[in-house]
């Protein structure tokens, strides 16, 4: 017959499991599985910044890039990458802010667009 | 101190507590089951293929770079392979470290290309509970079961995994609810919090606008969210209002689903696996099937 009793070790992992499931959520930390639960946990306004790529071909057409936040150390990188797809001249970065409350009746948010860098031959060009 | 002393001796007994073997059993099938359906649909190999840049987050450290797109299918394969051998009970002590070895270091990849999943830490921290309870989990409806001989079918032995996953998961939704107290407090509900999350996606869609467009809705359903989320500890010791919490949390991640598109499954589905008593479904559905005797041979 098996023993019915929990193993020796049971107790110390237990407590040490949860115990990090705890400290990861006060400290907070996020050493994945242990998460700190945070997600959707900030308040959102109804300004939304994002960030937008347009790649301008040799004839002077606009085609968008999806897009996250890039490091500035990155841009040169993601430059040359870029500006691999055939017929890509030059990829304009612009930071996009949104105002959610402000939508139209085509549900479109008023956008404001900054140039932020500009991607050529010479490589990654800050605008301001 | 002495009650504090009380509250701990109640908790361990609590914890340590006897459960059948059955129940752990169907916690391993359960868990190992949806592991490999995750591991299915795990898109890896199609993120080391597209060249995304490579942010190692904690373990994911221990590589140099994004594994390639050979190796992602590779750690694939043998995950689903040895997820299912492990739920079937079969060596139980290599399958199942195994498995989680491969969805770890997968689940990794996508969190080092910057992809959201905290909806599978649920399952992966329960998971972590069954590999601690040795080979407890494979006493039981396990296709070695005949080879083994008997076992003792009840002990604490198989309560302390099922009873430490339970509180994790309290624990996964407590401190969702408990984040948004610290950093929004009740504005998170008294303000246009939940509006602007559902407009602000790139492309929302009719479920999204349809809670964004009524004011009064968004604000109902941000409070019964988190709500939700700070009493579900309260499944731990109130065992009748899992019959409400339950689908209520499977209510809010399908709801979560359709108007923001962020998987939860895995974490509704680990918190119905471990929540459930399953042998005793199992025995209600047999009683339920089984013919009737007619009066006159029952009385035989």
């Amino acid at each position: 017959m098996a023993s019915a009793a929990a193993p020796r070790y049971a107790r110390p992992f237990a407590v040490a499991f949860l115990a990090l499931i705890v400290v990861c959520a006060f400290v907070p930390l996020n050493l994945w599985p242990f998460s700190n639960w945070e997600l959707f946990s900030r308040l959102r306004t109804d300004k939304e910044t994002a960030w937008e790529a347009v790649a301008i071909n040799r004839s002077g057409s606009e085609r968008d890039y999806p897009i996250a936040s890039v490091p500035r150390t990155d841009r040169g990188a993601i430059c040359s990458v870029w500006l691999r797809r055939p017929g890509t001249r030059i990829v304009r970065i612009y930071h996009v802010e949104l105002l959610l409350s402000d939508r139209d009746e085509n549900r479109t948010a008023p956008r404001h667009r900054t140039l932020a860098w500009i991607c050529s031959a010479k490589g990654a060009r800050a605008e301001s | 101190m002495q009650k504090a002393e009380n509250r701990l001796r109640r908790a361990d007994r609590w914890v340590f507590a006897s459960e059948d073997a059955r129940r752990l059993a169907s916690v391993r099938i359960g868990l190992c089951t949806l592991l490999t359906l995750r591991l299915a649909s795990n898109d890896s190999a199609a993120v080391a293929a597209g060249h995304t840049r490579f942010h190692p987050h904690f373990y994911m450290s221990l590589f140099e770079g994004m594994p390639s797109q050979e190796l992602a299918s590779a750690l694939q394969i043998c995950g689903i392979v040895f997820a299912l051998i492990a739920a079937a009970g079969l060596a139980l002590r290599a399958s199942l470290p195994l498995a989680l070895g491969c969805g770890l270091i997968l689940d990794g990849m996508l969190n080092s290309a910057g992809r959201v999943i905290v909806g599978d830490a649920v399952l992966v921290l329960c998971l972590l509970v069954l590999l601690a309870s040795g080979a407890a989990a494979s006493d039981a409806w396990s296709i070695r079961k005949p080879l083994r001989g008997n076992r003792t079918s009840n002990g604490a032995r198989y309560g302390w995994p099922i009873r430490t996953a339970m509180v994790a998961v309290a624990f996964a939704y407590f401190f969702a609810g408990f984040q948004k107290w610290r950093y929004s407090g009740v504005a998170w509900v008294t303000s246009d919090n939940l509006r602007w999350i559902l407009y602000g996606q790139s492309h929302p869609n009719g479920w999204a606008l349809f809670v964004a467009d009524r004011p009064l809705l968004a604000h109902v359903l941000a409070a019964c969210s988190l709500l939700l989320e700070t009493c579900f500890p309260l499944v731990l010791f109130m065992p009748k209002l899992r019959w409400l919490l339950i689908p209520a949390a499977v209510a809010m991640h399908v709801g979560v689903r359709l108007a923001i598109g962020l998987d939860y499954s895995a974490q509704w589905l680990t918190t119905v696996i471990v929540f459930v008593n399953w042998p005793g479904v199992v025995g209600w559905l047999r009683s339920a099937v089984a013919p009737v005797p007619r009066p006159r041979e029952a009385s035989r």
